[in-house]
């Protein structure tokens, strides 16, 4: 490579303004003395990046670092050639407490400013940051809906702010795609507002948003909770995927969702606050296809008084997510394993089949209840009669950051073999002892459609408590009775299966 | 069905031939396939595959963005079946991360010429890499750094150069 040979330079301008776009706006100013090739070139970056941390400034004084920043920032979006904007980056950052976070945010001219800048009239994609170190109540700012560029505005994906209400000048928001908020404030009209006025909203992503109410703001604690009511958020047809994480807030019951054309659902939060409840006006989601869910299940449930009179676990569980017959992605994340087993007898009102099921991803403890984990995995084998791949985690009680060190993965035609070695092995550990088989009894009773026909890949993470822990008892049933078992990866956090089993392969 | 898969074979600017699917060649660049439906009414009736000349690419640089193309265009490579669900929603990380950083972590001239190929075969989404891995490249190095990675001269007079340092002095 020759260096007086410069390729860069002789990219065409297009190519080096979108190298320039993704630059932090001082970054992308500073190439204007490379050479004469690049003096004006970042005028034409139609994306633009503001972070707050490109100013050192050492006082304690959001107020002077906000007019520097929204100063050179106006400048840069004002300047004579500079191309509309197309993307817009802006994040602030308080080392201290939030109210130089709010210092910042609050200088006139500031973001309002910004956004009203002639440059941003087409602008397609907003991201804000921000965020404090210390007491970050989120409304530092204000982000006024009525402010964006409705007509243009594509992807809008928020954090730790507010966003303030429209407004009455009917702003629309025709284009908008993405809509994404993490860690912020806003009122449920605000919100139900702009869904109604975004006809093509696809993805739609609310983690940590609190919807606070002012009608139970000053009542005292135990009264404010049993007056809170759960939320209906009217999603438009075309939303597809929606997230929704930690959205349990102290000011309200749950959110529900009214998204009759979502496929995939992301959830994190209260089993009774799964946000499909039948009372959603178009129904439900016919076409839910892919679900991802987190559930607080017993041990934080039960804990809250206001939560005696919820029903079990496991009778929501099914009631909630039994409706979704045309799933075919699962992955379910719970506190223990047992909280969403149905015994025998209520089998037929509790379990609902999945036929299109292909994949499921199981995390939670086994501990608590060794029996109920079982039945509970019997009962989600017997309800995915295709079920293809299996992924089992299951958590300890023990140090959360441990992580597996070694894998073992077996293809095909190694099948035989590892059955082989991992029965040797079992039976070495086991010695001849064969207690606790009745742990098991609940998926030895039965034979499963998905175990003999289709399931080919399975997965199990565990930490080995002992070599004849629960796990290692389920990883035999698994390798026994998976009829067409094609791939299968241990990680076990103790590398003693793993060793054992490279031992054998190794002979 | 899977037997009557079509492929197309591209001709590299210094003659090799790659044989790439033509569906999947044709979800990933928006050039090829425009040249693959010109192409198309006159090669309906014949059973003999089409050879595209792509006069800017050279072997290795195609050979790269065929493995590219293959790995995110592919919906059969990424799950290993063909009929299979793809099991990733949108908003997670996206599975082909890592390997999307390690195919750009190459040499300055290696990546320059795989972005004059996304753009010339308008594939987006390997663009839009390249061009965030050449500005990953100018991020924390000053300017005399960058002018010395790329061999960039100045010919800019002291004037002149002054002038532009006072024009944006605010970034500086």
């Amino acid at each position: 490579m020759s260096s007086t040979d410069d390729r860069l330079s002789a990219l065409p301008d297009s190519v080096l303004a979108r190298v320039l776009s993704s630059l932090h706006l001082k970054a992308a100013v500073q190439t204007s003395v490379l050479s004469k090739r690049w003096r004006t070139l970042w005028r034409e970056a139609d994306g633009v990046n503001f972070d707050t941390r490109h100013y050192r400034d050492i006082d304690y004084d959001g107020a002077k670092l906000g007019r520097e920043f929204f100063r050179d920032a106006l400048a840069a979006v004002g300047t004579d050639g500079r191309c509309p904007v197309r993307t817009l980056s802006v994040r602030a950052d308080s080392y201290f407490q939030n109210d130089f976070l709010q210092g910042i945010m609050r200088t006139s001219p500031g973001m309002d400013a910004l956004l009203a800048a002639p440059a941003m009239r087409r602008l397609e994609e907003l991201r804000m940051e921000l965020t404090a170190e210390f007491c970050q109540t989120r409304e530092e700012y204000e982000l006024p809906a009525g402010l964006l560029p409705g007509t243009s505005l594509q992807v809008l994906d928020i954090g730790g702010c507010t966003l303030g209400s429209p407004g009455n000048n009917g702003a629309v928001f025709r284009c908008l795609e993405t809509l994404r908020m993490v860690g912020c404030v806003t009122s449920s009209e605000t919100l139900q507002s702009m869904l109604d006025t975004a006809p093509n909203l696809s993805t739609l992503w609310l983690e940590y948003v609190s919807f606070p109410s002012f009608e139970l703001a000053g009542l005292e604690w135990t009264t404010a909770m049993s007056m809170r009511r759960r939320i209906l958020l009217r999603c438009p047809n075309a939303t597809v995927s929606v997230t929704l994480m930690h959205c349990h807030c102290s000011w309200t019951d749950g959110v529900d969702l009214d998204a009759p054309g979502v496929r995939t659902l992301r959830y994190t939060g209260f089993l009774e606050h799964f946000p499909f409840s039948s009372a959603a006006p178009s129904g439900l989601p016919a076409n839910l296809q892919h679900m991802e869910l987190c559930f607080c299940t017993s041990r934080c449930t039960c804990r809250l008084p206001s939560r005696m009179g919820v029903a079990e676990p496991r009778a929501i569980f099914w009631e909630s997510i039994g409706r979704f017959s045309r799933l075919r992605f699962l992955q379910l994340e719970l506190w223990v394993i047992n909280d969403i087993a149905v015994q025998l007898e209520q089998e037929d009102r509790f379990l609902k089949v999945f036929p299109d099921l292909r994949f499921l991803k199981l995390k939670g403890s086994c501990q608590e209840d060794r029996h109920g984990a079982a039945v509970a995995i019997a009962n989600l084998l017997q309800c995915c009669p295709s079920m293809q791949e299996f992924h089992l985690k299951c958590d300890l009680h023990c140090d959360p950051y441990a992580f597996p060190r070694r894998r073992l993965k077996v293809r095909q035609k190694n099948k035989g073999r590892a059955e082989k070695s991992i029965m040797s092995f079992i039976k070495r550990i086991k010695s001849g002892d064969d207690d606790g088989v009745e742990e098991l009894a609940a998926l030895k009773a039965r034979s499963f459609h998905c175990l003999d026909h289709h399931l080919r890949k399975i997965r199990f993470e565990f930490e080995l408590e002992s070599l004849n822990c629960f796990e290692v008892k389920l990883t035999k049933f698994f390798v026994e009775n998976a009829a067409v078992l094609e791939e299968m990866e241990v990680h076990d956090g103790d590398q003693i299966v793993y060793d054992h089993i490279h031992d054998k392969f190794a002979e | 069905m899977a037997s009557e898969k079509k492929v197309v074979f591209l001709r590299s600017s210094d003659g090799e031939a790659f044989e790439v699917s033509e569906e999947v060649i044709s979800a990933a660049s928006v050039t090829i396939k425009g040249m693959i439906d010109e192409e198309s009414p006159s090669r309906a009736d014949t059973a003999a595959t089409t050879t595209l000349a792509i006069p800017n690419v050279t072997a290795a640089t195609l050979s790269r963005v065929l493995h590219y193309v293959n790995k995110h265009f592919d919906a059969a490579a990424v799950v290993g079946r063909p009929d299979d669900y793809i099991f990733c929603a949108p908003g997670d990380e996206h599975p082909l991360a890592r390997f999307d950083d390690d195919f750009v972590d190459v040499d300055n001239d290696t990546l320059i010429d795989l972005v004059h190929a996304a753009e010339y075969l308008h594939i987006k989404k390997l663009f839009d890499l390249t061009c965030k891995a050449v500005a990953d490249k100018l991020k924390g190095r000053t300017i005399d750094q960058i002018r010395e990675t790329f061999g960039i001269v100045n010919d800019y007079t002291v004037e002149e150069e002054v002038e532009v340092y006072r024009e944006n002095s605010w970034a500086f």
